[in-house]
Order: C-alpha cells, then structure tokens, then sequence
C-alpha cells in the first residue's frame, strides 16, 4: 500500500484527513493516489471537465492550510524513488512524492546527499521544495534551491518538463509556489557527493549564546540553537565535516556528539511521538539577534506560565527564489512552539507583531495570520508571481478558498 | 547491587512557583525530583500527572542509567504536554526497578528565597516491598 498521510486510501473518504499535528481536520470530495505521472495529469484534466479543483499534497506535515480542500486531494505516494542519477555532476531525477528520510537511503547507496535538511526529514521532496522547507547554515538556502529542473502537470494536464537552463525565471517562481503553478511529478535536484557530518550539541546560558552568536553562526556548517523558556538556557547544535568540528568546553557542557550522514544526523526529530504546533517567521539576519532578544523577555513576562517549548533559532542563506522566505536576503527564521494539545492561538498571536516589526515574513507551512494584503508588502517579485499563476492557471484549477484568500486572488 | 526503594511513588502538593529571581538555571523556581537508581539495570520511569479539574496528563517517560542518580525538574518536561506553573498537580511514579525519589521546591520568587525538600510517598507495592 502506499505511504499516503491517512489511512483513508479510498476514492470516497468516510474519515476526515487531518496534518500530522492533528490541528488540520477536513474531508476532501475524493482522495485520489495516482500510480503514475499520466494518471496524476489525467485527473487533472478531469477535473477540469468536472469544474472542480485539485490540491496535491506530499506527508501533511504542514500545519497551515495549504493543502485543506473539500474537492479532490491527489497524493504523490506511488509517485517517488530515485528514477535516474548523474554521479559525475551530483544531479538526480527523483519521484516528487518520495519522502525525504526513505530517498536519502536511495541516494546514499548511489553516494550522493542532499546538502541539507530541517529538524525532520518526513517531508515529501514535492512538499518540501514547495513550502521553502529549511535546515539551518548561513551558506544553505532552502531546499527548494536543490530543483534544478523535473517534470509538472499543468492546470490543462498536460505533462511539461522544466529546468534552470531553459528558463530560470520560471524555476524561480515554480520553487516556492505551494502546488499553485501545476503540480510537480519529477523533481531533478542538485545534491553532494556522500560524506559524513560530525554532530555536536552543547549547553550554555543565553547570554554567552549571544555573545559569541555571529562567530558561532560563521564557523560551523551548520549552525542553529533552542533557547528553553523555562530554564533560560539554550542548546546549541552544530555539524562539521569531521577533522573540522570545534569546542566550546570554555563555555559550554558538550550534550552529544556523534557522527554520521547528513540524513542521519541533521533530522533528529523525525520520529517524535508527541505532536506541535508552530509559528515561523523569517527575517533578516542582522534583525535576528533583536527580535530573539525580545521574544525572550515578552515570554518570560507573560507565557511561561503555560508555555514550555523550546524556541528555534536558525539561518537561511539568501535565495532568487520569488515567494521564498529569504528572497534577497540572508536569513534567520525564529520558530515558536506549543503541545498541540494545549491553546497556542493567543501565544502565536501575541508575538507575531514582534517578528513582524523585524521583517519577518510567515514560513508557507506553519501558522501565521497574514492574508495577501499584507504578504504583497514583504515579496518584492509578488505580482509577477500573480500574473504567472493567473496566466498558467485562469481557471484556478488549483486554487481553494483558503489559496485565494492568501493569494488574494 | 542490590536495588533499594520502591516502584511506585506519589507526590500529592506538585505546585511549580510562577516567580523566579537571579540567575537562571540555577535559581529558576522549581519543583524537582531527585532520583537514585542503585541497582544494575537502567531504571525506565512513567510519570503520570494528575490535577484539580482537568483529566490525568501522561505518562511521562524518563530512564535514570544503572547506578546513577538524575534530577528531574517537572519545570521542563513538555512530552506529551508541559506542566503549567502555578497550579496544583500530583504526580504518581511509576519505575520497572525499585528506586528512591526525593521530591524538592525551590522558590526564588519570594523576597526570602525558600526551599522545601521530602521524600516522595512510597506506595508499598503488591506482594512485598518491592
């Protein structure tokens, strides 16, 4: 069976979908798992016969609503795999719908990783790249710069290949665009050869975390840190090739160490049991340590009360993708976290207008409250986006109420 | 050697102070349990907490190694749900080994700081102590 996100594998749901934190409920018309790339675009072409709409989606790890419909919902399941690779230049054509943590074992076995990845890696390659999923490093742009070319069913259904030698500008827009500009079946990415990364975790007060931050951020290859609310302490986490890493035993207790390949040690935390919910926002980076400084003051003044998550604090290099986070600028993205069981609404809201006052812009995947209103202001390529969508898609065939509202369309 | 204590153990007046002052760990308000686990095997604890007017929260899993003894603050635990400061709670722990637990508060709220330490209440476990 395929690995869809639900049970349901149905045409006809009797059960409602929900994302992985449970927060997302809703009952699509038709859950469609299409084997092959033809059939994804012989849907689509049905649909539009029909006047309905169609919403692809990779893990429903996303805890915004993009991919909330009550028309026809198509998973890339059956979609995936590494179909053919290139190991001279580190490229591979890959199934959109492949999920991170099983291709990376396929492109290990063909000596060949992604750069790099978030703190999971349960993602879809196909929900990954279309959100603007991140790890953390000041020289690694979002995932979603690994796509370098690959094939998307158009909102006529017909099948197109794509690539950044051909049209670049396109590739800009298609990287972050959430499945709105047609729905990507065959991702070509740019990886590295294998290698092993050394992973070291240390603890250290907060304020000897921001005092050494810039060098910390620029020394490592991967740099990010937790700050606890309810201790006022921080984790760092930092990853080097081995022979490369460095110590803070001046500062800092060392909490764990271990080496391995960047799909097994970047994404720890794919496996948690216990489910969040979570507000990011992306910003510049030189706004990161200010912002970071008083988020921390507003919860310790009023949410530790209720709130025990860890805040994440990580770097995102500049990007030319249109809709991406860190569009034109070197990036940090704060993430706050609350139990999906207890109230998390009021705490996001609250601090929103901080990372907003810095320059935050949403991450597509997670909760944030802004409408197209005021996204326009933060994306300076957002009518271009606009008028490319309008112009592959008229008919919105992959629009849904919720897109149109965000979009403003 | 041989393990001492018990496997089950219950704290009935769980209220973590909203208040902290100084610095941070090291005075942060808390209520916290000190574990000591003597025996030879790891010793794999299931917390459950219990409140005034809201159904039990739990478990919370914790493993204290063989021969060690670990702290505990309930401050930090947010698997499956972080405890909420300023409210009553009990907690009943539950370890597949004997062991002792000590339950301490620290207030660094107060204009006095203020500390409190006990042992738990040791439930006498079904067909003997241990």
């Amino acid at each position: 069976m395929a690995n869809t996100p639900w049970s349901a594998t149905s045409k006809n749901l009797d059960q409602d979908c929900h994302n992985w934190s449970g927060g997302l409920r809703f009952r699509p018309a038709r859950l469609e798992v299409p084997e092959h790339e033809e059939a994804v675009a012989a849907l689509v072409r049905a649909a539009g016969r029909q006047g309905r709409t169609i919403r692809p989606v990779g893990s429903a790890h996303s805890s915004s609503e993009i991919y909330v419909t009550d028309d026809v919902l198509v998973s890339l399941a059956n979609i995936c795999g590494l179909h053919e690779h290139d190991s001279r230049c580190h490229r591979a054509a890959v199934g959109a719908g492949s999920q991170l943590t099983e291709l990376s074992k396929e492109l290990q076995s063909a000596g060949m990783t992604l750069s790099n990845f978030g703190d999971v890696a349960t993602q879809t390659v196909g929900g990954a790249i279309g959100t603007g999923t991140h790890g953390s490093g000041r020289n690694f742009p979002n995932l979603s710069m690994m796509l370098v070319g690959g094939r998307l069913v158009t909102a006529r259904g017909e099948i197109t290949t794509f690539g950044v030698e051909e049209d670049l500008d396109f590739v800009r827009a298609l990287r972050v665009s959430f499945g709105t500009l047609g729905i990507l079946t065959s991702a070509t990415l740019q990886l590295e050869p294998l290698h092993d990364l050394r992973r070291q975790e240390w603890c250290l007060g907060f304020e000897p975390c921001m005092e050494a931050l810039d060098r910390l951020s620029r020394e490592n290859r991967n740099f990010d840190f937790y700050w606890y609310p309810r201790s006022d302490e921080v984790k760092i986490r930092c990853l080097n090739p081995p022979g490369e890493e460095k110590t803070y035993g001046a500062f800092a207790r060392l909490a764990k160490d271990e080496t391995g390949p960047p799909h097994e040690v970047i994404p720890q935390h794919s496996d948690l049991p216990y489910r969040f919910e979570e507000m990011e926002y992306s910003m510049p980076a030189e706004a990161g340590p200010d912002c970071m400084r008083k988020l921390r003051t507003r919860i310790k003044e009023k949410w530790r009360r209720s709130v025990g998550w860890r805040v994440l604090y990580r770097y995102i290099k500049r990007d030319d993708t249109w809709l991406s986070e860190a569009y034109g600028r070197d990036s940090v993205s704060i993430s706050l976290h609350q139990n999906a069981t207890l109230p998390y609404w009021d705490f996001f809201l609250d601090l929103e207008p901080v990372m907003r006052d810095h320059g935050g812009r949403p991450h597509w995947a997670k909760k944030h409250s802004l409408r197209a209103t005021e996204l326009k202001a933060l994306y300076p390529m957002w009518d271009r986006f606009l008028a490319l969508r309008q112009e592959l898609d008229p008919e919105g065939r992959f629009l849904t109420p919720y897109l149109r509202r965000l979009l403003g369309c | 050697m041989e393990a001492i204590g018990k496997r089950r153990w219950t704290i009935a007046g769980g209220h973590i102070p909203l208040g902290s002052n100084g610095m941070e760990p090291e005075f942060t308000s808390r209520d916290e349990i000190a574990v000591l686990n003597c025996s030879d095997s790891p010793a794999r604890l299931r917390i459950q907490i219990h409140y005034a007017d809201r159904p039990v929260v739990g478990p919370y899993d914790v493993e204290i190694a063989a021969r060690r003894v670990r702290r505990i603050r309930f401050n930090d635990l947010i698997f499956p749900e972080a405890l909420p400061l300023d409210v009553d709670f009990g907690a009943v722990i539950e370890a597949d080994v004997p062991v002792v637990v000590q339950f301490t508060r620290l207030d660094s709220g107060t204009g006095s700081r203020s500390t409190i330490a006990t042992a738990a209440y040791a439930a006498r476990n079904l067909q003997g102590s241990r």
